[in-house]
C-alpha cells in the first residue's frame, strides 16, 4: 500500500513498499525546504531509511546540498537519489557524491494515493505529470542509466554519473565529464571526458568534434598534442562527428564509424 | 635540504601574478635551481595554461589534500626543464576545498625536495589568499603603476606584515611604460616604492610578447631577446642572491617639448 503525507505548502512524502519519495518541487527556497523537510520528518518515521528527493527547478549550491545531506544524516536518513531540472542542483549534488536524475520522478503509487497528492497541485501540473508518466513508460532503459543534460557545460563544471551521459550542448575547456558508461555530446567536446570510469574498456566517447584536453577511457588516458594552435573556428559549421574508443590498447579517435 | 617558499601575490586581479609566477619559476629553474610551482587559484586556475601543461594534469592539489593520490604523482614535470614542476589547482572545486593548515603541510613536504616553492596566489584577500600565504616565508608583491593596484598592494603588505611567518617581502612593478613615466602620465617606479615603502625586486616593462607567450603556453623567459623576459631573468638572479642593478626608467631623454622650449628660450635670449 502506498501512503502520502502532504504539508500545507505543497511538500509531500509518498511511501511505497520499495521507496520513499519526498517531493519538494513546489517549494521555492532553500530555507523553506529545510522547514518542510523537518515538518515531514517530524510527522513520519523515516529513521534509518533511504529517500529520494525531488527539488523541481530550484537551484541549490554544493554547500546547500551537503548541509541538507548532513541534516538528514542527523536523523539517520540517507539520500538515495535526487531529482532536479536545475543544472546547478544536479552538479552540486553530483559533487557531493549523490546520484542525480534530470527526469521527473516516477511516483509509484495507487490511484487513491495520487489523488491526495494532486489535491495540492494545480491543474496544469496534473497535465504535465500525466504527460511525463506516458513518456516515462516508453524510455525505460534510458531512464535507468542515462543522464540527459541540455545545456553547455562550462569551465569548472563537473558531471559525474553512474551510467551514460548525453549532453546536448558544448563542453568547454575546463569542464569535466565522468561516466561509468558512454559519453555522447551533441556539440563540441573541449574539456576532459572520462568514459567507462569503473573500468569498462568498451566505453566510447562521441561528439560533433573532439577537441578534448584529455580523453580517458577506463584506466587509459590520451592527451591533446602539445602544439597548441589558436582555436580554429569552423566558419562553415561543418562538423564531422567523431568517436573515441580503445583500439589495440590505445584511445583512437575515428571520424567515420 | 630546505627550500624557500615564496608566495606571489597582489590583491588586485589582472596585474600579472600568474605570469610572474610562471616566468620567475621558469627562470629560477633555468639557472639550475629545483623549482615547484603551486597554483592555489582553485576553480580559476591558469598557471597550467601559461606553462602549456594543461593537457598533462591528472591529479591536482585537492586530490593530494584529499589523499586521492600521493604528492609526487600530482607533480607535473615541465616539457623543457626537468628541474621544474607544477602542482595544479582543481578547476571543478572552490577555495574552501583547501585549508591553510593543509597548505602548510604541502609546502613543508615540497621544500624537502625543491630549492624553491613558488606559490601562485589568487586575487583577493579571502580564503584563497589565506591558503596561499599559509606555508610561505617570503612574498613577492606584484603591482602595476596604477593607483588601484597600488592601493590593493598596500592592503596586501599590511596583511603580510601581520603574519609572523613572512620574513621577507619585495615588490615587482609590472607593465611599466617608460615613455609614459617620463611624460608624467604614469606613476614612476620611485612614486610606487615611496607610497608602499617597500624594497624593489624588479621592474618589468610592458611587452607585447607577453601576449604571444601566454597564448602559446610558453613562458616569456624561454623566448629570445624580449624586454620582459630579460627583466624576469634578472629578478630570478636577484632572488638567488646576485647583485644586479635595476635599470632606470625614469630619467627622460630630452623630449620634443624640451627641445621646443629650449629653442624658444634660445631665440628669446638672443
Amino acid at each position: 500500500m502506498n501512503e502520502v503525507l502532504s504539508t500545507k505548502n505543497g511538500a509531500s512524502a509518498s511511501f511505497s513498499t520499495e521507496e520513499i519519495l519526498i517531493d519538494l518541487s513546489s517549494i521555492g527556497s532553500f530555507e523553506n525546504i529545510l522547514f518542510e523537510l523537518t515538518n515531514i520528518i517530524e510527522q513520519s518515521n523515516l529513521r534509518g531509511k533511504n529517500v529520494k528527493i525531488n527539488f523541481g527547478d530550484l537551484s541549490l549550491t554544493q554547500n546547500m546540498v551537503s548541509s541538507l545531506q548532513s541534516v538528514l544524516k542527523g536523523f539517520d536518513i540517507s539520500i538515495k537519489m535526487i531529482f532536479s531540472s536545475s543544472i546547478e542542483t544536479k552538479i552540486a549534488a553530483m559533487e557531493v557524491g549523490l546520484t542525480v536524475s534530470g527526469e521527473k520522478p516516477e511516483i509509484k503509487q495507487q490511484t487513491a494515493a495520487s489523488d491526495s497528492i494532486i489535491e495540492t497541485q494545480k491543474d496544469e501540473d496534473k497535465l504535465v505529470d500525466a504527460m511525463n508518466n506516458v513518456l516515462a513508460g516508453s524510455h525505460e532503459i534510458v531512464k535507468e542509466n542515462t543522464l540527459f543534460i541540455k545545456q553547455n557545460l562550462r569551465s569548472g563544471q563537473k558531471l559525474e554519473h553512474d551510467g551514460n551521459i548525453v549532453i546536448i550542448g558544448d563542453c568547454k575547456a575546463g569542464s569535466e565529464i565522468i561516466a561509468t558508461g558512454d559519453i555522447t555530446i551533441w556539440g563540441i567536446l573541449g574539456g576532459i571526458a572520462h568514459a567507462g570510469s569503473k573500468g569498462d574498456y568498451k566505453a566510447k566517447i562521441r561528439a560533433f568534434r573532439i577537441n578534448a584536453i584529455q580523453l580517458r577511457i577506463a584506466d587509459l588516458l590520451a592527451r591533446k598534442p602539445d602544439a597548441i594552435e589558436m582555436e580554429k573556428m569552423d566558419k562553415h559549421n561543418l562538423f564531422t562527428p567523431e568517436e573515441a574508443k580503445i583500439t589495440n590498447g590505445e584511445i583512437v579517435i575515428y571520424t567515420e564509424y | 635540504m630546505s627550500g624557500r617558499v615564496i608566495v606571489v601575490t597582489s590583491g588586485k586581479g589582472g596585474v600579472g601574478k600568474t605570469t610572474s609566477t610562471a616566468n620567475i619559476g621558469t627562470a629560477l629553474a633555468k639557472n639550475g635551481a629545483k623549482v615547484v610551482m603551486i597554483d592555489t587559484d582553485i576553480g580559476l586556475r591558469n598557471l597550467d595554461l601559461l606553462m602549456g601543461l594543461e593537457n598533462r594534469i591528472v591529479y591536482t592539489l585537492i586530490d593530494v589534500i584529499e589523499e586521492k593520490c600521493k604528492l609526487q604523482q600530482a607533480l607535473v614535470k615541465d616539457k623543457k626543464n626537468p628541474n621544474l614542476a607544477l602542482l595544479a589547482a582543481a578547476q571543478t572545486r572552490d577555495k574552501s576545498a583547501a585549508s591553510p593548515e593543509q597548505m602548510v603541510e604541502i609546502c613543508k613536504q615540497l621544500k624537502e625536495d625543491f630549492d624553491f616553492v613558488m606559490v601562485d596566489c589568487p586575487a583577493g584577500i579571502e580564503q584563497g589568499f589565506q591558503n596561499a600565504i599559509a606555508g610561505a616565508t617570503e612574498a613577492i608583491i606584484i603591482t602595476t603603476p596604477e593607483m588601484s593596484a597600488v592601493r590593493d598592494a598596500d592592503r596586501i603588505i599590511g596583511l603580510l606584515e601581520s603574519k609572523e611567518d613572512i620574513l621577507n617581502y619585495k615588490l615587482v612593478l609590472n607593465r611599466v611604460r617608460p615613455k609614459m613615466i617620463q611624460s608624467n602620465d604614469m606613476l614612476g617606479v620611485t612614486d610606487v616604492t615611496d607610497i608602499l615603502s617597500v624594497k624593489l625586486l624588479g621592474v618589468i616593462p610592458e611587452d607585447e610578447n607577453i601576449i604571444i607567450s601566454t597564448n602559446r603556453g610558453e613562458p616569456i623567459v624561454n623566448m629570445e631577446n624580449t624586454k620582459a623576459g630579460t627583466a624576469y631573468m634578472n629578478i630570478a638572479r636577484r632572488i638567488m642572491g646576485e647583485e644586479i642593478e635595476i635599470p632606470d626608467f625614469e630619467t627622460p631623454p630630452p623630449t620634443f617639448i624640451d627641445k621646443v622650449k629650449n629653442f624658444f628660450l634660445a631665440t628669446a635670449s638672443s
